[in-house]
Order: structure tokens, then C-alpha cells, then sequence
């Protein structure tokens, strides 16, 4: 079981995506990757440019529009977030999701080691506009996108241990 | 005798410069970042190879520099002029041809 984490931090959608897109190309599976940002109804750029697998998935979430990604396609769900406006999410983070706070919504971030605190500084980075790249896996998959995302243009970049949960510091690698 | 996984990795970054789409920079930081960054110079090179790697890399990210004073690639790929991002994709091109010519380890 994965039980571990990275979360990379961007400033804009543009970062997030070229980060997922290394991460792809560096081996990482994309169902292990989660992007999640926030943003306007109108906006469908959020959605055109992120580096989707599979293009038939873009290509249907633009056609049905923003306002009815909720559960149009597997692997991208959309909700009304209070406070927040509309998150978007990919990958693990897709399943499960409801109209909670933002906060509710990484607090699953917690079985992957990562403290509460910090799940708390994620929720207002997304509610700030900024955007995250969630990735998990194996240990070593994790060594492996903890570099890669650490040469990208990310604010921050965390590597996170189920053992760490617990601790209010960062497990250092 | 160079492992699978680097001759993997070489192969895959010049796929990367070859057929991405964009600019020569954003091609570059995409082959370093997904594939050169897991290259360890010491270990995984030839010495004939592992100066001008370790040359190339430091063109290209000093991250690993301890306590977080390095930069990393995509700063230092975004301070080049496109002209010194493709001398970076060429001598990329060219460690992998003479990685071509290195015996591979043999499977198991």
C-alpha cells in the first residue's frame, strides 16, 4: 500500500502542468498524480491545459463544461467548494469527492503522512489560488518524484512519510 | 559497463528533446528533470563520461547543493539564452551516442 506522499506547490496552473507532465514522462503512473486548484466557473483553460492522460478526457470534460465535470469523467472530477469557488482534482484525489471545505477535502492527506498543520498551509494555498501536485507511491517512486518536482519552478516541495503524520516536522530524505 | 537503467535514461531524454513540443527550453528541463536528474555521476557513468555529465549538470541545476542554495533547473534553464539550452541538448545527444558504444550490463 502507498503510504506516502510528495506535494508540490505552484504558483499558477502553467507550473502545476508542466510539473505533472515530468512526473509522467520520469515514470510516475498518472492515476498516483493529483493536481488540485480552485478557480472561477469560467475559466476553461484550468481544464485545456492540463496535461490529461488520456485526450478523449479533456476533450469531454470541455465539451460538457465546467459546471458539469462533476462526474462526467473518471479521473477529473470538479465541486463547489464554500469559500473557495470550484477545486479541481486528478487522479486518487478525484475519488470521494464532495462539496466539503477544502480543508475536509486534504485532510486524506493524513494517511499519507502528512501533519495536520501542514494539510492546514495546503488549504490555504489552494483558497490563495495557488495549485498542488499531489503525488503518491512506493518509497522509491517517491525518491524519484521528490527529485524531479524539486527541479521544477514549485514554491515548496515536501516529501511526506506515513510515520510522519505524526510529527510536526517534515521527515527529512 | 553502463547499467540498463541509465542507457533507459539517456535513450528516453533524447526522445524528449527530439519529440516534445515547445522550445528548446522547456524540452530541456522536461529530459533533465523526468530522466538525467536520477543519473548518480559517480556510480552510474564511465569515466570518460562522468566529467562532461557532471559539467552539464552543473550548466543545468547545482539543487542537490546542501542546504537549499543551489538553483534548480528550471531557474537556471530560464536564465539561458536559447542558444546555450541547445549546446545543453547536444552535449546530451552526444553522451548518449558514446553511451551507444558502452557494453551494457548483462540481465541476470
Amino acid at each position: 500500500m502507498n503510504e506516502e506522499c510528495v506535494v508540490g506547490v505552484y504558483d499558477s496552473l502553467d507550473g502545476a502542468g508542466q510539473a505533472v507532465h515530468i512526473l509522467r514522462r520520469g515514470g510516475v503512473p498518472v492515476r498516483q498524480v493529483s493536481v488540485v486548484a480552485s478557480g472561477p466557473l469560467d475559466r476553461p483553460e484550468l481544464v485545456h491545459n492540463l496535461p490529461i492522460a488520456d485526450d478523449s478526457l479533456r476533450d469531454a470534460a470541455i465539451g460538457a463544461g465546467l459546471g458539469g465535470l462533476l462526474g462526467v469523467v473518471a479521473g477529473i472530477a470538479a465541486t463547489a467548494v464554500a469559500g473557495v469557488g470550484v477545486v479541481f482534482a486528478l487522479g486518487p484525489f478525484a475519488v470521494g469527492l464532495t462539496g466539503a471545505t477544502v480543508g475536509a477535502y486534504l485532510g486524506g492527506l493524513i494517511g499519507w503522512g502528512v501533519h495536520r498543520q501542514h494539510i492546514e498551509h495546503y488549504e490555504q494555498c489552494v483558497k490563495n489560488g495557488k495549485v498542488l501536485v499531489i503525488a503518491n507511491g512506493t518509497p522509491a517512486e517517491l525518491d524519484g518524484a521528490n527529485r524531479m518536482l524539486k527541479e521544477t519552478n514549485a514554491v515548496e516541495v515536501r516529501l511526506y512519510a506515513r510515520t510522519s503524520s505524526e510529527s510536526p516536522e517534515v521527515l527529512a530524505r | 559497463m553502463v547499467s540498463n537503467d541509465v542507457q533507459e535514461r539517456f535513450t528516453r531524454a533524447v526522445g524528449i528533446l527530439a519529440d516534445e513540443k515547445g522550445r528548446i527550453k522547456e524540452r530541456l528541463l522536461m529530459a533533465y528533470a523526468s530522466q538525467l536528474s536520477g543519473v548518480h555521476v559517480k556510480q552510474d557513468l564511465p569515466p570518460d563520461l562522468a566529467k562532461g555529465f557532471y559539467e552539464m549538470r552543473n550548466a543545468i541545476s547545482d539543487a542537490e547543493m546542501p542546504y537549499g542554495y543551489g538553483e534548480r533547473a528550471a531557474k537556471k534553464i530560464d536564465a539561458m539564452s536559447e542558444e546555450e539550452a541547445s549546446a545543453l541538448a547536444g552535449a546530451i545527444f552526444q553522451m548518449f551516442l558514446k553511451l551507444c558504444g558502452q557494453p551494457a550490463e548483462q540481465a541476470a
